[in-house]
């Protein structure tokens, strides 16, 4: 009897063999066919039967269990390669996909790739075309009551228009459905019997879970992958078959476990992404033998390192993985990946910093020593060159390596650094696992775990030779080198179970009542039979299944869920229910930290899950035999290698093949196994365990001397800086997460309206987070005014603050920043910013319309002691909880905030242990000064000049005024100097803001546009940039001028005129000029709902849709639709689920917004409207709104480009929406509703919203670039289509004659030199304008 | 080869240093020391880089409601759009909305000796 799993991968298809009776396992590799997978598959399958020396077809009919592994599903969807699919959704709401929460344009991207703004976009292309989007008319509501019902000739309506769309496969996805799933049901029942070929997915069978984006993405790509999936699993399994094997194909999925082939074909969607899955499983599978129930699992290969926990014998699953930007909802085996494998290429960036990745070589033409034409110096090269790597004996001999073209490709590269060749290769060896030690800390860390805690398992082709390198680095106990690691992933495989997974959404919240528990045992009675009944369609006897009860649960105003186990003997009763809650506290501290946990708040059961399981009949895998001689037996010769800090060393080099169990050896050595090497350097021990694998011990106490840091004359070698470097950059990260991860605040967890940073030990900006931006800007101002006014500070200490004249841009944001001591002196400075949803005053929200200086906003918190030497000062938590109407989310506000502080504390500290104070401060410094040599080096490409424009506030909060802001960039040598003469005074409202929202505006700008894929480091940037402002101005204000609106006023004011002028800038330089853009959503539409919500309790927040404005428009191409804000690329536009959720409103429409962009040769991504009435209240609720550009636009175009529409919102007093909506008509604008008053909101305004009014609210798009007669007219057609343009506009602008067959080349000709002609007609020479009005900007020398 | 494309190659065989798309920067014929700003559509000349480009352009002033509908609710009485056009081919190069009656907004001056960036 056998059982055999194969994985395809890139290269190879592997597969291994376990043959029962002979009791050994062999792995046989062959060529992946990318024409034709199913023949690499039995390639595989027959060249391991030939290792195994037997013929094919009397393995496979002796197979009993067959498992596939394939990355055909991950493939079809990265290269786009599925169906034409169409989506039906609720009517009004069919932009879901196309808005993607704002959050699409960045998820899945690396930190650096986020922080270029300029290169972001949403997926592309999508996955569903807009026009193959249906709304139907029908409407569920957040308690799952049918609001509309969905009526039979609107079913036979949209079944029309997918037959007519000619689609293959359809996703439906209704708001709310997973809470009422008829609707659904009733359509799917309809297509099927009206196309029976079509390829159906509905989202309650895919996804039944909140949040109508994600369980679209997911139910769309299951559609999307369907047919060809189906079709090639049904061809896998026929080939198969007619193989000889009699077996069922079982199919890896992402989650851990196996399903048989029908399962795959109808859920395609769980196979993505299963690719590393293997490798997990096999580890927990031989951690068990190992007696080793924490394990970190990495996996090196050519071009990636993935990284993967199993805790407490566990699998960690992550609820929402995202692939090629699309975040969707099956649970996955959480992996954590980065560009880092055997290919991954060395490079020096323009400063002069070593660099290794994320480009890699890939397979073909590979590293340089393979002989294929590569000639970029890569990881595999430097292992060559170090003597890690046998030229002679590479792949089991299989290929040969030419180490003199891996010394070739490094000359260049150390030629460079002034470093020997071996020097620069085991800098680029050293580089490369401080990377990886760097993921596999974050990954544990993450989940609240200290690596040190873990077994470390390594497998893959290069795992090997780094193995003990980044497992020393990241401190774990010891590490196995796995047996048969370069075929470990299918290895793994034999070992899944066969596992189904089922979810019902169905949210209900502490204190449950009776009709709680008795809905709770039925859920679960409900996922039980269906669980049943699909190990009964597949031939499995449900008696032989392991069922399981899980609840997804969370603190009620936290985001983050546990999975929580029902145990079989506990009744859904309230003192079981109790039992349940009293483990989910004790887990969530766990793994949040220590007073992480918010009972108070109430639980909230958000899923219920049932796992059905019938085990794997792989209980044990064969064990070698252990050793019979000493270990010099298989001693094979020796080498010199060449190791960091000990230079050339004679090294023994060992036969794997010979090793056996019991053999031990110390460093420096390296053993040569089938398709690897391990390398053990000097000062450590190897053995071979019971298993055959290698097993190397970390020592606790390691001596990093052989590998110090080389300070010389204060600066440190450059191998050691860009450690040092990317481990600051983590740590800050790591700083910001603690603390989301532990906020209840919307603010945070959804809009990210937080930051963190580094600070060097005189408060000189390292790094800023990727999040909102302005909160950095000013920490140098808090550190400074904290070491000027506290005599003395001490370890321990923690400070915090909102004035907006030290530090934070408006009342909101509280400044927490905490001196890290190393001995006597502060080496660094971490800081945490929060804005905290209201900080008293007399409105709620704490932007105080009306204000007229800040004796009446809110209380000022100068800089106090928040901890003082180690003690939380809970006085001054007391004094602060007092003056607000949110203590509980700003209790739970500072919480997140001091764990967070302490956490970097340490993670700093234990950098400075491992490198020494001197090494440290002169990585600070030199990050710096990178950051400062890669600006200059940019600007060095513009011509010297200045540019000039400017930007409008709207309103102060008392009069109906406007406000100008004027800038004037200089750049000349390096340098920028921002000249804000001539701005308006400062305003008798709430608009103003201080020095520091000055700062943070210019900041913004020259961050996002010139310090793009670099670390943000506002101390590079002090001798680069210079602001000239007068005090008193509406962006310089004086105290006690009016600023709570200061970051959403004058700090944008500033941001907006400043990155325009930037943008013109950077329009000049020929290398640069695909950098300018327009500035993104100027302006944020910030309106707050107040009152009693729709469970009885105090309301006083924002909503989030209004994040969603447009991105500014590029030199190359359109702004994003919906992208959002310029001075935070993490911002989120919740789902429509989770704010009808959380306020007591329905959203009757959300769209992106026709027309509220600048147009241009490229125009700017669309803003958001939303439709909203008030729900389930009977009560009014108080609207507060604090924008600008609500009666001006917002920011400038760029070069011809138009300035952006107008933020707006709308009040229809005595609409007719609700009374439509309850005779059962949906409406998707203000053209379909019948009013009594329409009020126009001012900029800031405070009213009312009665259950008899509708609320519209708009957004800015983006500005223009270009003149928009130079639009490509297929562009404006493409517009016209999705409605995004109006046809007015395209002739009256555009020029494009167009109609719904395309544009009329010809008539858009003429009708452009029409347009042309009318421009010349009356205009008047612009200096006889300047002789009228004057001018503002330097007028020039005299005309030649 | 149009006009300007012939002018390019004979003042400057490299590729012309331009500015915002809208603009290209050629030596003057008579004085290859000097340089002026040229319109990148029709090659019509705005003047002498020591001068705002927007020095040779000709301008309309327009409500803001032209450049968007959506704009009507806005300060339409108070506000102005004033549009920048190449006198000679009508290129769009600017788009400023300020108060009636408030001085022309500038574009940019660029240094001439370091406009080899700009290529």
């Amino acid at each position: 009897m056998y059982n055999i799993a194969v994985d395809i991968g890139g290269t190879f298809t592997d597969c291994v063999i376990h043959d029962v009776a002979g009791n050994r396992v062999v792995a046989a590799k062959a060529p992946s066919r990318r024409d034709d997978l199913g023949a690499g598959v039995l390639d595989s399958v027959r060249a391991a039967a030939e290792r195994l020396g037997k013929p094919l077809d009397e393995v496979l009919e002796g197979t009993e269990r067959f498992i596939h592994g394939s990355t055909v599903a991950t493939n079809a969807m990265i290269e786009r390669d599925g169906v034409k699919t169409a989506y039906i959704t609720t009517a009004g709401h069919e932009d879901t996909l196309a808005i993607g929460k704002i959050f699409q344009k960045r998820a899945g991207l690396s930190e650096r790739e986020i922080s270029h703004l300029n290169r972001l976009s949403m997926a592309d292309p999508p996955l569903i075309e807009r026009d193959l989007v249906f709304g139907v008319t029908e409407r569920i509501d957040y308690q799952g009551r049918v609001v509309i019902a969905l009526e039979d000739d609107e079913i036979a309506a949209v079944v029309e228009r997918v037959r007519d769309s000619g689609v293959v496969a359809v996703a439906i996805c209704l708001l709310w459905s997973f809470l009422c799933p008829d609707h659904e049901r009733r359509l799917v029942a309809a297509l099927s019997s009206a196309m029976p070929d079509l390829f159906i997915s509905a989202s309650v069978d895919v996804a039944s879970v909140l949040g109508e984006y994600e369980r679209g993405v997911t139910t769309a790509l299951n559609a999307y992958l369907g047919p060809p999936i189906s079709k090639y699993l049904g061809g896998l399994q026929e080939l198969m078959s007619a193989s000889g094997l009699k077996a069922p194909v079982l199919l890896m999925t992402a989650e851990g476990g196996v399903v048989p082939i029908e399962s795959a074909r109808e859920r395609p969607v769980s196979l993505l992404d299963s690719g590393p899955v293997g490798g997990t499983l096999g580890s927990r599978f031989v951690g068990r033998a190992y007696g080793e129930p924490n394990i970190i699992c990495t996996d090196v290969g050519g071009t990636s390192f993935d990284v993967s926990l199993v805790i407490d014998d566990d699998l960690q699953l992550e609820e929402e993985p995202v692939i090629a930007q699309y975040a969707f909802k099956v649970p996955k085996v959480a992996v954590k990946s980065i560009g880092a494998g055997g290919g991954s290429i060395a490079w020096i960036d323009q400063i002069g910093v070593l660099k290794v990745g994320p480009q890699s070589a890939g397979a073909r033409p590979g590293p340089a020593c393979y002989g294929l034409g590569g000639t970029e110096p890569t990881v595999t090269d430097a292992n060559v060159i170090l003597g890690y790597l046998n030229p002679d004996n590479f792949l089991g001999g299989a290929m040969e390596l030419d180490r003199d073209a891996a010394f070739r490709a490094f000359e260049v590269l150390a030629e460079k650094l002034g470093q020997s060749v071996e020097e620069t290769a085991a800098g680029v060896h050293r580089i490369m696992n401080s990377h990886m030690a760097d993921l596999l800390r974050a990954s544990s860390i993450e989940r609240g775990h200290d690596p040190r805690d873990f077994a470390l398992f390594a497998y893959g082709g290069a795992a090997a030779t780094h193995a003990v390198g980044y497992s020393a680095e990241a401190g774990v106990k010891g590490i196995h080198v796995l047996s048969e690691a370069t075929a470990f992933s299918a290895l793994g495989m034999l070992t899944a179970d066969l596992r189904h997974s089922f979810d019902r959404a169905r949210p209900m919240s502490t204190p449950f009542g009776e009709s709680d528990f008795e809905a709770m045992s039925d859920l679960f009675a409900e996922l039980r039979s269906t669980a049943e009944a699909q190990l009964e369609r597949e031939g499995e006897s449900a008696s032989e299944a392991t069922f399981r009860r899980f609840l997804l649960m969370r603190f009620r105003a936290q985001v983050h869920e546990l999975e929580i186990e029902v145990p079989d003997d506990l009744t859904l009763d309230p003192e079981g229910v109790d039992r349940l809650i009293d483990g989910f506290t004790e887990r969530y501290e766990s793994t949040y930290g220590e007073g992480s946990a918010y009972p108070e708040a109430g639980v909230e059961i958000t899923t219920f899950r049932m796992t059905a399981t019938i085990p794997t009949s792989v209980t044990e895998l064969p064990r070698p035999a252990p050793a019979e001689g000493d270990v010099a037996a298989a001693r094979s010769g020796e080498r010199e290698a060449y190791f960091d800090g000990y230079g050339r060393q004679l090294t023994a080099v060992f036969d794997g093949d010979a090793m056996a169990p019991g053999h031990r050896l110390e460093g420096p050595a390296v053993i040569e196994r089938y398709g690897d090497s391990v390398l053990i350097p000097p000062g450590f021990t190897a053995e071979v365990d019971e298993r055959g694998s290698i097993y190397v011990a970390i020592p606790e106490k390691q001596d990093f001397g052989s590998q110090s840091a080389s300070v010389t004359d204060g600066r440190l070698d450059p191998i050691t800086y860009e450690v040092i470097r990317n481990r600051l950059w983590a740590i800050n990260d790591e700083q910001a997460q603690t603390a989301a991860r532990k906020s209840g605040s919307q603010f945070i967890y959804e809009a990210f309206d937080f930051n963190a940073g580094l600070l060097d030990g005189d408060g000189n900006g390292l790094f800023a987070g990727v999040y909102v931006l302005f909160h950095t800007t000013g920490l140098d101002m808090t550190v400074k005014a904290i070491i000027e006014r506290f005599p003395e500070i001490r370890d321990g200490d923690m400070f915090i603050t909102n004035d907006p004249w030290v530090g934070a841009i408006h009342f909101n944001d509280f400044v927490v920043v905490t001196p890290f001591f190393a001995g006597e002196e502060i080496i660094a400075w971490g800081a945490l910013v929060m804005h905290y949803q209201d900080v008293g005053g007399p409105v709620p929200g704490s932007f105080v319309v009306g204000a007229s200086d800040v004796f009446e906003e809110c209380p000022i918190i100068t800089p106090l002691k928040l901890m003082d030497a180690g003690r939380y000062c809970t006085e001054v938590e007391t004094l602060l909880l007092r003056n607000t109407r949110t203590p509980m989310m700003n209790g739970l506000n500072l919480r997140a905030t001091v764990a967070s502080q302490v956490t970097a504390r340490r993670r700093v500290l234990e950098v400075v242990d491992r490198y020494g104070e001197e090494a440290f401060r002169a990585a600070t410094t030199q990050i710096q000064e990178e950051v400062e040599q890669t600006v200059r080096s940019r600007l060095d490409q513009i011509p010297d000049g200045e540019w000039y424009d400017h930007v409008y506030l709207d309103h102060d909060g008392v009069n109906y005024e406007l406000y100008e802001v004027k800038l004037r960039l200089e750049k000349r040598d390096g340098k920028l100097l921002f000249d804000f003469t001539g701005t308006s005074p400062e305003a008798p409202g709430m608009i103003n803001c201080t020095i520091s929202g000055l700062r943070g505006g210019v900041m913004v700008a020259v961050l996002v546009m010139l310090a793009y894929e670099i670390p943000w480091s506002t101390g590079g940037l002090r001798d680069i940039v210079e602001i000239v402002s007068e005090p008193g101005t509406v962006n310089n204000c004086n105290y006690p001028a009016a600023c709570s609106g200061g970051s959403v006023c004058g700090e944008e004011a500033t941001e907006n005129v400043a990155g325009t002028v930037v943008g013109k800038m950077l329009a000049s330089s020929g290398e640069l000029r695909d950098e300018s853009m327009a500035v993104w959503y100027p302006y944020f539409n910030l309106v707050i709902l107040a009152g009693i919500d729709q469970y009885g309790e105090p309301l006083a927040s924002l909503m989030f849709d209004n994040a969603a404005g447009g991105g500014g428009a590029r030199r190359w191409g359109d702004g994003v639709d919906c992208g959002g804000y310029f001075e935070s690329v993490s911002c989120v536009c919740p789902n429509v689920e989770s704010n009808e959720k959380v306020f007591p409103v329905l959203e009757l429409y959300r769209h992106r917004a026709p027309g509220s962009y600048g147009h241009g040769r490229y125009r700017g991504g669309t803003g958001i409207e939303v439709g909203t009435i008030s729900y389930d209240v009977d009560r009014d609720l108080e609207v507060i709104v604090t924008t600008h550009g609500a009666a001006q636009p917002g920011a400038p175009g760029l070069y011809g480009g138009y300035p952006c529409a107008l933020n707006t919102n709308i009040i229809l007093r005595g609409a007719d929406a609700r009374a439509q909506l309850e005779s059962g008509r949906l409406v998707s604008g203000e053209s379909e509703v019948q009013f009594e008053a329409r009020d126009v909101l001012d900029a800031k305004a405070r009213t009312t919203l009665s259950t008899g009014d509708m609320l519209i609210t708009r957004t800015e798009g983006g500005p223009g670039f270009g003149d928009p007669l130079q639009r490509d007219a297929e562009l404006v057609v493409a517009d016209l289509q999705a409605g995004l343009c109006g046809a007015s506009d395209a002739e009256m602008i555009y020029g494009v004659s167009a109609d719904v067959s395309g544009n009329d080349a010809a008539a858009t000709l003429a009708r452009r030199g029409e347009l042309r002609a009318e421009r010349l007609d009356g205009a008047r020479p612009v200096a006889e304008a300047i002789a009228q009005y004057g001018s503002e900007g330097i007028l020039g020398g005299t005309e030649s | 080869m149009n006009d300007l494309e012939q002018q390019q190659s004979e003042v400057e065989p490299d590729r012309a240093p331009t500015v915002g798309d809208a603009f290209v920067l050629m030596r003057n014929a008579d004085d290859e020391s000097r340089w002026s700003i040229h319109c990148s559509e029709c090659g019509h000349r705005y003047g002498g880089i020591e001068n705002d480009p927007k020095l040779g352009a000709v301008l309309k002033e327009l409500s803001i409601s032209d450049l968007s509908a959506l704009n009507s609710v806005g300060m339409t009485e108070r506000l102005v759009a004033r549009q920048f056009f190449c006198p000679s081919c009508a290129l769009l190069i600017a788009v400023n909305v300020q108060q009636h009656g408030d001085p022309i907004m500038l574009e940019w001056r660029l240094d001439p000796e370091t406009l080899s960036k700009a290529r």
